[in-house]
């Protein structure tokens, strides 16, 4: 019995098999194979400048990235809860509507907004802010800039949600027991939604582990995260096998920190936000 | 002057009068439970009372001290909510110790008080407990003893025994009127529960459609409802609206069809007059001394300590009768045709509204 249900998951494995497994093994044994068998391309994690930059900066950027979405995201989805429910809802909504513009159009939107003569440093000239434009593109504060704005719904909805899991007779109960505000946020409601605190943390660092597209433009080759080093092994110098490699480490880097995440609050709850 | 007072209350929610006109008062230490049906408003004015709702208009006192602006964190009254709304991140402990956390009581007397309220909810034990790891029973008392920690002096339930299952909900009733009597304090009940109403209250307002439709004691409810509607609620069974064919002495005379009884003299507006079903004897034949109406049983119903008995004086016309299930044999007098008695004075005129 149990087996001829189980054949109805067959297509779903196939899928899964040919698109997915096979194609992962196969990076990681090109890692192993070129130019030729060997572990010579995990050496320059040790060796290579440039791989060990590329691995820092993304660990750097993915970490702050993660600080200071949550936090956003924290605070947004607090003032969300506590506004009124029309307002709330359409705060929760226009986050998620940022989830259909594609992340090219988001991007180029900012290189706009940030660039030397762009929208804000116009802004703050005219006002007299300051005198000569602040550098905001090609560096990490373009590119945590155009992250955090990417990332930001996905910090906001599991806080979110875990937030809308408290019920509303516990506050009561905390106020009627006269606790302040501040109080009732510490004591009450944020440990009550670590697990989606967490879980925030854990789909923005998984996330920004691998970004490609918002680092790219808005770094201008500067910023060389994980997969910009991959786009140049293969497209620029040719190094399949370095490339592969990378690939592997982000993969295992990616697998860690959900295995973390999972061990400190259950890999269900990071999925369902509470 | 009572110790907690509304004067002249209302609320409104859209086109709905939650909550009409409520006035009402108990002094300290009273027991008093707000019972009504479901949309009665009892809910409206508790929270109203703990300070979550505003009243549209009139005034709460509490210790004779106008509260009606008052935010609930400086009411300083215990809740026991609906469903406990324990906190489940806490142990039994770290919830009883909540309030006194806030009040920053030193350490040692907070562990002394804590320890004097597991004593009194008899939860030794199980002060390291989570509450997901306890049962409803102990649940509720660990909410007990959460609002009644900081020493307040009233207590607001709401449908604190609703959640439990009957032999349960029974224990724990006696368990709240031997706390009541211990603490002493003002207590403030909503239930939609007539027996609970009636077996811990001191005083009981019938809530209606927003408005008190009676308040007094359970006795004076029970005894003298003043609407059928109350009646009903607290289960006085058996509401006749018979014809006056005369009057004997200081008493009606009473006729259903064939059947004519005595009941006291009527009112101007009654026309419902109320007998209880633990008020009728039945026996085999017609007896002098009080009312005595031919009837025939129409069914029989067994509950352990009692039989309810359906017994038709007339074609749609049923008194409720429950009489001891000791010596009666219940299944050889269903179809029987028996006397219904009862005392003239335990029948009532009910006031004119349904």
């Amino acid at each position: 019995m149990r087996l001829r249900y189980g054949s109805f998951l067959m297509p779903a494995a196939a899928v899964l098999l040919v698109f997915h497994l096979v194609p992962v093994a196969m990076v990681l044994g090109i890692s192993f194979t070129e130019p030729h068998a060997g572990l010579q391309n995990y050496r320059a994690l040790l060796t290579s400048g440039a791989a060990q930059n590329a691995l820092a900066t993304t660990f750097r950027i993915a970490v702050s990235t993660t600080l200071i979405t949550v936090a956003l995201g924290t605070v947004y989805a607090l003032i969300a809860w506590k506004s009124r429910p029309a307002i709330g809802r359409l705060m929760i909504n226009t986050v998620a509507l940022t989830f259909w513009l594609s992340v090219l159009i988001r991007t180029v939107a900012w290189v706009a907004i940030l660039r030397d003569n762009g929208i804000l440093n116009g802004l703050l000239q005219a006002i007299g802010l300051i005198a000569t434009p602040l550098p905001l593109l090609r560096n990490q504060t373009g590119v945590l800039i155009g992250m955090v704005h990417y990332m930001l719904p996905l910090a906001v909805l599991p806080v979110y949600n875990s937030l809308r899991a408290v019920p509303v007779q516990q506050l009561q109960a905390a106020r009627s027991m006269s606790a302040s505000g501040a109080y009732i946020l510490r004591t009450v409601v944020l440990p009550q939604c670590t697990p989606g605190i967490v879980a925030a943390c854990a789909l923005v660092f998984m996330l920004s582990l691998g970004f490609f597209v918002t680092p790219a433009i808005l770094g201008g080759g500067k910023v060389v995260m994980v997969a910009e080093y991959i786009r140049l092994q293969i497209e620029e110098t040719v190094r399949w096998g370095l490339a592969s490699m990378m690939a592997t480490t982000l993969l295992v880097a990616v697998c860690v920190s959900m295995g973390l995440a999972a061990r400190a609050v259950g890999l269900k709850r990071i999925f369902q936000g509470h | 002057m009572s110790f907690l007072e509304f004067k002249q209350v209302g609320k409104r929610y859209g086109d709905k009068q939650a909550v009409d006109n409520v006035s009402l008062g108990v002094g300290e230490g009273a027991f008093l439970t707000l019972l009504g049906p479901s949309g009665s408003g009892k809910t409206t004015l508790l929270t109203m009372l703990a300070g979550f709702t505003e009243p549209d208009q009139g005034r709460i006192c509490i210790g004779g001290k106008d509260v009606t602006s008052l935010p609930p964190d400086r009411r300083g009254l215990g809740i026991v909510f609906q469903g406990y709304a324990l906190f489940p991140h806490m142990t039994v402990f770290d919830n009883i110790a909540y309030s006194l956390r806030i009040r920053k009581m030193d350490k040692a007397a907070l562990t002394r008080r804590v320890a004097e309220m597991i004593e009194l909810v008899q939860l030794g034990g199980l002060e390291r407990r989570r509450p997901t790891e306890l049962s409803g029973g102990q649940q509720q008392r660990v909410a007990l003893a959460r609002a009644l920690a900081f020493d307040p002096p009233v207590l607001l339930l709401d449908e604190p025994l609703s959640a439990l299952d009957r032999l349960l909900r029974e224990q724990l009733q006696d368990e709240l009127k031997r706390l009541h009597r211990t603490i002493g304090k003002t207590f403030v009940f909503v239930t939609h529960d007539q027996d609970e109403a009636l077996a811990l209250s001191t005083d009981i307002a019938v809530l209606r459609d927003g408005h008190v439709e009676q308040f007094g004691s359970p006795h004076d409810l029970y005894s003298c409802p003043a609407s059928r509607f109350v009646a009903g609620f607290l289960g006085v069974n058996n509401l006749l609206t018979p014809e006056i064919v005369g009057m004997d002495g200081d008493h009606a005379v009473c006729r259903i069809d064939q059947e004519t009884w005595r009941a006291p003299a009527r009112p101007d507006q009654a026309h419902t007059l109320a007998i209880r079903a633990e008020d009728i004897h039945i026996s085999t034949e017609r007896r002098d001394a009080a009312n005595s109406v031919a009837v025939r049983v129409t069914q029989v119903d067994y509950h352990g300590d009692i039989y309810a008995l359906d017994l038709e004086i007339a074609a749609g016309v049923v008194l409720r009768a429950k009489v001891p299930a000791r010596g009666v044999a219940g299944a050889r007098i269903e179809n029987a045709r028996v006397y219904a008695n009862w005392r003239p004075e335990d029948s009532v005129w009910i006031g004119g509204r349904e």
